[in-house]
């Protein structure tokens, strides 16, 4: 792993470009590979997937810049094949300790169950933490992405059916524009929420 | 682009991806999808939206319930996502309570945080509903905070009342290695461990009853010396004279351990279960404790799942 590689401006854009696939997304290309890379590292119980994602964009950018060109496979689709291999780095590492576990900062092995004892008096304060960040976060959305997603995941079982349909009536958008736009605000505000308790 | 069939964009097959109930093929196949195909990445997304919206209203149950405790809780981020959750479902509540409360319909069409109500509503009544829903969301938390340390107070009564629980089993299981000792003197040699169980080092570990709120595993910490492991499962309710105890790994379903028919006892005023298991048995990792109650003439029926985690030291 060559984690002295940082990419100069021009391989960045070049990357962010081939990923973008000649429609200009402003990096959020770039932004939603990572999401999926670290939500596949965190499912494989990975104790740093935002570290293995950023190390796999990395691995990708200079790839590229290496070569040129990649044109076996699409961007998202070379990326996992990418992530895969990192994984398995991570596996061999966090296994057998060797020089190089540093790299990962791992505390545990993949696929066990790191478990954080609480009690109920810190999960009282990081709960009313949580949800003085969810405000704030909230108050940040338009008003129309507020409502929508208060409106999108109110309502149990047939009643969140009926309701996210009639909204998708309301707003003119098909069940399945109206699912990605909520599930796009969710992302944001989760994200937004994150970053406000850590910042603490 | 990563060939797929419809299956997997059906909502139960995602759930068990998601909460690890599917083979590593299986889930390999849907890890491609989930990173490579744009359709696939936003459907899942969602699906854990509702999974996650669904725990913490408390409409899961049976294995999926199960596995996601022990699962999908697994990790920071995904307990984060979790919590977020929560808080998503507390706003609502309390946006629903102060529409009700100002006479409005429960559609949340004025925003509780009353930063920026709609514009056909005059600054000074959004003021006031802005107080309003202040001083409600102010009553909650003190609410909240006085159930809590309810909840703390109890729970140390139930922990002082643990060690001499502790030592309750230990002068049962001096009886009962008495007895032992008895009847091996009658049958002659046997290959029953030889050590004397009144010197054995127990760890014991208070569960509670299995709730389906926000609730993280306990651990027991077994050391090398440790020869007994007492699991003291607090039940809802005592509705069976006689309950059976099944240790299972969750990852695996395999069983590690099972009791016969073992009688309620006491622990601070809560109905409790007591189980005794070699440490040996146990491995660093998640489990659960699955209790059975006995019923005089008929099955058996499982009263509650009672998941804990093993740190090895």
């Amino acid at each position: 792993m060559k984690k002295d590689w940082a990419p100069t401006h021009g391989s960045f854009q070049d990357f962010l470009h081939w990923l973008d696939q000649g429609v200009d997304s402003g990096g959020e290309k770039y932004l939603e590979m990572h999401r999926r890379l670290a939500t596949y590292f965190d499912r494989k119980n990975c104790l740093t997937a935002d570290e293995l994602a950023d190390e796999t964009l990395a691995r990708v950018a200079q790839k590229l810049q290496d070569k040129g060109e990649i044109t076996e496979l699409s961007p998202a689709h070379y990326c996992y094949v990418t992530a895969k291999f990192v994984f398995l780095e991570y596996v061999r590492h966090a296994k057998y300790g060797r020089a190089g576990l540093e790299e990962f900062s791992v505390s545990g092995q993949p696929g066990s169950a790191p478990i954080v004892a609480t009690s109920p008096d810190d999960r009282g304060d990081g709960q009313e933490k949580l949800l003085s960040c969810l405000d704030r976060c909230l108050n940040k959305l338009s008003a129309a992405d507020s409502e929508l997603i208060l409106e999108y995941y109110q309502g149990e079982k047939h009643e969140k059916i009926q309701r996210r349909r009639e909204l998708g009536v309301r707003l003119g958008l098909s069940a399945n524009a109206l699912s990605i736009r909520a599930c796009r605000i969710r992302t944001k505000v989760e994200q937004c929420v994150k970053d406000c308790c850590k910042s603490g | 682009m990563p060939s797929f069939d419809q299956n997997v964009f059906e909502d139960p097959y995602l759930v068990r991806y998601l909460v690890g109930d599917l083979s590593a093929e299986e889930a390999d196949r849907l890890d491609q999808l989930s990173i490579a195909h744009d359709d696939f990445a936003w459907h899942l997304r969602e699906i854990e939206n509702d999974l996650v919206d669904s725990y913490v209203r408390s409409e899961l149950n049976g294995e999926t319930l199960a596995r996601f405790k022990a699962f999908y809780m697994a990790t920071a981020r995904r307990r984060q996502k979790v919590q977020f959750a929560e808080g998503l479902r507390q706003l609502r509540a309390t946006n629903i309570t102060a529409a009700e409360t100002a006479g409005k319909p429960s559609k949340p069409r004025v925003r509780f945080w009353g930063m920026s109500a709609p514009s056909r509503i005059a600054p000074q009544l959004g003021m006031y509903l802005a107080a309003l829903v202040m001083l409600l969301v102010t009553a909650l938390l003190l609410i909240e905070n006085a159930h809590l340390r309810r909840e703390v107070r109890n729970a140390r009564a139930q922990y002082e009342s643990i060690d001499q629980r502790a030592r309750n089993l230990e002068n049962e299981l001096k009886q009962q290695h008495t007895a032992n000792t008895e009847a091996q003197k009658k049958v002659g040699p046997s290959d029953w461990p030889t050590a004397d169980i009144g010197q054995l080092k127990t760890v014991s570990l208070l569960l509670p009853p299995p709730t389906r709120g926000m609730s993280s595993h306990q651990t027991v910490t077994v050391r090398p010396h440790t020869d007994l492991v007492v699991l003291l499962l607090t039940l809802e309710s005592a509705d069976y004279s006689r309950y059976s105890v099944t240790v299972k790994d969750p990852a695996t379903n395999e069983v590690v351990w099972q009791s016969s028919g073992l009688d309620a006892g006491s622990v601070g005023g809560r109905k409790v279960v007591s189980a005794a298991l070699r440490a040996n048995l146990l491995r660093g990792r998640n489990y659960i404790a699955e209790v059975a109650g006995l019923p005089n003439a008929g099955r058996q029926r499982i009263v509650g799942d009672y998941p804990f985690h093993v740190a090895l030291r």
